[in-house]
């Protein structure tokens, strides 16, 4: 039973970060990025047609200005992992998260562990493990998992074996 | 549905990690501290569900 518990665990804190990461990282950024540059577009496409016909004398000296509106499609980026390998490492694939995206993760993690060992114990036991994951949150919360000059993490998974590194 | 004992116990023993983490984060920075709370809610929530069904034992029905 106790084995059980633990793939269960280790099975669910996998499927936890991975919905966590679907949700916080940049895809929602560079979407809404993406909608606000279309509504701009639309917005200046409709304010050009509504202006009124101007006469020919002051077209001619407008010559000189540039268009108002130039037809380009929104920049949007690629939704999911980044791709992160070299000439020499070979192709790979990456998750990178901030300094707050590394605090949930940790949290998440902490949280799960806890309530499994909460369960699987008595009160003392879990009174310990439940301090000693609050202390690890706190440590992560001030001064993060990695060093001030590379604070962001970035997770290889792919190719397996993957690797953890801070950027 | 009535939770079993360890299912109780997972409950609140992440729950009181849970307050103690969030409060940490709220006092240091508050935007930090609410996500943080929703992360553990979550977590939690799915722990007890399956420290819950582990415990549960054989269906006799």
């Amino acid at each position: 039973m106790k084995q059980v518990m633990r793939l269960c665990s280790l099975v669910l804190a996998l499927a936890v970060t991975i919905g966590l990461l679907a949700t916080t990282t940049a895809p929602a950024q560079a979407q809404a990025r993406a909608q606000a540059q279309a509504r701009a577009q639309a917005h200046d496409r409709a304010q050009a047609r509504a202006t009124p016909t101007i006469s020919a004398s002051t077209v001619s000296s407008d010559r000189s200005a540039p268009p108002a509106t130039r037809p380009s499609r929104p920049q949007v980026q690629s939704i999911g992992h980044d791709y992160c390998g070299g000439w020499l490492h070979g192709p790979a694939w990456c998750l990178t998260f901030n300094r707050v995206e590394v605090g949930y993760v940790a949290a998440v993690s902490l949280a799960t562990a806890a309530a499994f060992i909460c369960g699987a114990t008595a009160l003392i036991t879990c009174a310990i493990a439940a301090g000693i994951a609050a202390a690890i949150q706190r440590y992560v919360d001030r001064n993060g998992v990695c060093p001030k000059s590379r604070p962001k993490m970035r997770v290889e998974y792919f190719p397996s074996p993957g690797r953890v590194e801070c950027v | 549905m009535r939770l079993t004992k360890p299912a109780r116990r997972a409950l609140a023993g992440g729950l009181a990690f849970g307050m103690v983490a969030t409060g940490i984060a709220l006092a240091d920075n508050t935007r930090h501290g609410l996500g943080i709370g929703l992360a553990v809610v979550i977590a939690v929530a799915l722990a007890v569900g399956v420290v819950q069904f582990a415990h549960r034992g054989p269906d006799r029905s």
